[in-house]
């Protein structure tokens, strides 16, 4: 089955996975794992779901991966955990609730110029990585599968006011994450 | 603290709320006029936002898949990997 799979969704991965390195190398390799991790967990396999699908959120994992290494390997500390996150984004601001750091960051000046850049992808998909485990699932199960809120919160068995207070954490992490990481080349 | 006054901690997280459910009519108002008076809650309403679109971007499996260029992989590079597979099984 999975050697059909790389005749029929072969050229699509990568495609996505080119356009994501910008290196045909590298994405000619993340395609080949992406296939070997494929067959190492088709029992994951839901058939319910398209094998497109599937095999693209392994490939993304794969980038994400990428990036993360070598280029990003500074970025993370050990992973961290929740707990260490609500104390992360907590000391944000100060104990009246304002935020400690009072100036804004001139990097986020040229944002619509940073979409389109390969190094901030790679630094983004490093600070992705960097969130506590539950949070990333939740930011992939968002933006990556676009799924809706309520469908998020069923899975994970959170109520919705919890969710959207992970997701507040979550993007002050990543907010953290980027002024202090971005520039640094 | 006013009671008609947010914390910045509060009106951020009102930020993302707002972005899943409705905010009550009293939490609307509070985050709108904290908005309108707090410089860098303002700024991070748009950061959020820019992050939005930059985790849309680099996570969403569907949305670009249309407008990327086509490549193929050789027919050497398909053979190799099946080989790769069966090797494996």
């Amino acid at each position: 089955m999975i050697s059909d799979w790389v005749q029929q969704y072969g050229d699509d991965l990568y495609s996505w996975a080119y356009h994501k390195t910008s290196d045909e190398d590298q994405a000619q390799d993340l395609v080949q794992d992406t296939f070997l991790s494929a067959f190492k967990s088709i029992e994951k396999f839901k058939g319910k779901s398209n094998p497109k699908t599937w095999l693209l959120s392994i490939l993304n994992n794969k980038i994400i991966d990428h990036y993360r290494n070598p280029a990003t390997a500074s970025l993370s500390l050990e992973s961290i955990t929740e707990q260490q996150g609500m104390l992360l984004t907590d000391s944000m601001f100060d104990q009246d609730g304002s935020w400690s750091e009072q100036k804004i960051n001139p990097l986020w000046a040229d944002e619509g110029s940073l979409l389109d850049d390969i190094d901030f992808s790679a630094t983004l998909a490093g600070c992705i990585n960097d969130l506590p485990g539950n949070w990333k699932t939740m930011v992939v199960a968002k933006y990556q599968f676009e799924k809706d809120s309520h469908e998020i919160c069923d899975e994970l068995s959170i109520s919705l006011s919890n969710y959207w207070q992970i997701l507040h954490r979550a993007k002050l992490m990543l907010k953290k994450c980027i002024e202090l990481h971005w520039f640094k080349k | 603290m006013n009671v008609l006054m947010l914390s910045c901690k509060k009106a951020s997280s009102l930020i993302e709320k707002r972005s899943v459910s409705n905010l009550t009519l009293v939490d609307g108002f509070q985050l709108r006029m904290h908005l309108s008076m707090c410089k860098i809650c303002k700024a991070y309403e748009s950061q959020t936002k820019f992050i939005d679109q930059a985790l849309s971007r680099q996570l969403s499996s569907t949305n670009e898949a249309e407008n990327i260029a086509a490549k193929s992989l050789s027919k050497e590079f398909k053979d190799k990997i099946i080989i790769e597979l069966d090797k494996s099984s």
